[in-house]
Parts: structure tokens; C-alpha cells; sequence
């Protein structure tokens, strides 16, 4: 059984690749018994969502776009 | 394959809202993250010649505009400033675990994300933090979560060797980060 210490890589891990299945069931095992370790993960997930809902919040404006069109143009002309 | 054209307008169109998104988590001000898209590409277009396909376009433009970040902080290097509470990722686990690497902290219920997404001093402090990592993780940090680039495009980017120290330079981030939020924001509220 994985430690806590070991269990923040293990989840931290599992949100990069399916984990081969020996780490993904010792950490689950870890999970139903341990809840700080259920509410990192939680944390994590959360550090995720909420980036990633902030996302389409974040995009160059058609004038920004514009803008930045007309000055490539001018310096990559001659 | 797609064909490779020397098209900065086309590199805009089709990456500019990616590489503003970096640039604006990093340096957190819209019209320098606008120059900063803008040098890129003319800097893209300059060295086009260098690229050899290796990685795509995106990757290859993400790789200049870490280098425009990178040198925007050296000019300024008050803004860079990542003193930290824990000075590095041992003290941080001495913190947070006990010899047997059980927590010894609590972690606060931090609810649901959709409360937090909505609030302009959440993110605030969300920059504050981010801008508090060390500037690798935190490239590492957004690359991964905001523009998911590939572990191996992440790793080619950010000179990171192998796939594994990737995931543990991933998983220090987000350990330093989780606790940067907790700290900061959710023991306040
Ligand atoms: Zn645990």
C-alpha cells in the first residue's frame, strides 16, 4: 500500500496516463481508506476545472487579431 | 502531414489564441500579452528556416514565446520574485507528512469549482500562485493543463530529459501549487 507521500505522484500521475492496473488498484484501495488523500485528489481536479474553464475566457480580440495582422504585414513585407 | 507555410497571419489564426493564453497566465496584462504574441510570430517567421518539422507548429511557437517570457522577466526581474514560504519541494514535504509520509495537515473542503471560477479575487490569487512557482513549473503547469501539449511536446519545450521526471516535476507543481491556494484563499475564506 502506497503512503500518502507516494499517493500525491500516483494521482497526480493518473491525470497524465491510465495508470498499468497493480498502481491504479493500490491507489483506489488507498482512496476508500484514506480521506485527506480523496480530498487532494479532489484538489487536483479542481486546480483543473477551474483553469480550464477559465480558457475560453481568454482569446485575442478581433481588433487585438487585427492589430497584430497589420503589424506582421508591415514588418515581414520586404 | 500538413504543409508548412511561412505564414505568420495563418500562425495566428490558427495558434494566437493558445500562445495569448500562455502569455497572459504568465505575465498577466493584455497588451503586453498581445506584443508578446505578436513578437513571437515575427520572430517565428525570422527563423522559420531553423524549423525542421520535428514538432509541430504550435509546439515550435509555444518554444519562442517561453524564450519572449523568459527574457521579459529578466528585464524585469522584480516581477519574477518566487520567494516562497517553502523555499524548496523538501521543506514542503516535511510540512506535509510525517516520517511514515502520512499527512499530518488538514486539507480544507474547497467546494466545488464553479463558485470559485466566477470570482475576480479567486483569480487573483490563482495568478498570485502561479506566479509564485518557479517559472518552469509554472510553464509546466500551464502547458499541460491549459493548452494540453503532449507529455513529449511538453517535455521537448521545456528541456525536461524523460516522461518521468516530467511527471515528477508535474506532481511538485501541483503539491506547491495546491498548497500556495489553500493557504492563500480557502484558510481566508
Ligand atoms: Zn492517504
Amino acid at each position: 500500500m502506497p503512503s500518502c507521500k507516494e499517493m500525491t505522484r500516483l494521482l497526480s500521475d493518473s491525470l497524465e496516463t491510465p495508470l498499468p492496473w497493480p498502481k491504479r488498484s493500490v491507489m483506489h484501495l488507498h482512496l476508500l481508506i484514506c480521506g485527506t488523500c480523496r480530498r487532494y485528489r479532489r484538489h487536483l481536479l479542481f486546480m483543473h476545472k477551474v483553469l480550464a474553464g477559465h480558457n475560453h475566457l481568454m482569446f485575442l480580440s478581433d481588433t487585438a487579431k487585427q492589430r497584430i495582422k497589420d503589424s506582421l504585414a508591415k514588418k515581414t513585407e520586404d | 502531414m500538413t504543409s508548412l507555410t511561412s505564414d505568420p497571419s495563418k500562425w495566428l489564426d490558427d495558434y494566437g489564441d493558445a500562445l495569448y493564453r500562455y502569455a497572459m497566465l504568465r505575465v498577466r496584462s493584455e497588451p503586453l500579452a498581445e506584443d508578446m504574441v505578436q513578437e513571437t510570430l515575427l520572430a517565428a517567421w525570422q527563423s522559420f528556416t531553423q524549423f525542421g518539422g520535428q514538432s509541430s507548429v504550435k509546439t515550435w511557437l509555444i518554444g519562442i514565446m517561453k524564450h519572449k517570457i523568459i527574457d521579459h522577466f529578466r528585464k524585469y526581474s522584480h516581477e519574477t520574485d518566487s520567494l516562497d514560504d517553502f523555499e524548496d519541494n523538501d521543506a514542503l514535504l516535511a510540512h506535509s507528512f510525517d516520517a511514515d509520509g502520512h499527512w499530518k495537515i488538514n486539507l480544507i473542503n474547497w467546494g466545488t469549482p464553479d463558485k470559485a471560477m466566477n470570482d475576480e479575487q479567486f483569480w487573483q490569487m490563482f495568478y498570485h500562485c502561479l506566479a509564485r512557482l518557479p517559472q518552469n513549473m509554472a510553464d509546466l503547469f500551464i502547458l499541460r493543463t491549459v493548452e494540453d501539449l503532449s507529455s513529449e511536446e511538453c517535455c521537448k519545450v521545456l528541456a525536461i530529459a524523460t516522461t518521468n521526471q516530467l511527471c515528477v516535476a508535474l506532481s511538485r507543481t501541483r503539491l506547491k501549487l495546491r498548497q500556495c491556494l489553500e493557504v492563500q484563499w480557502f484558510e481566508q475564506g
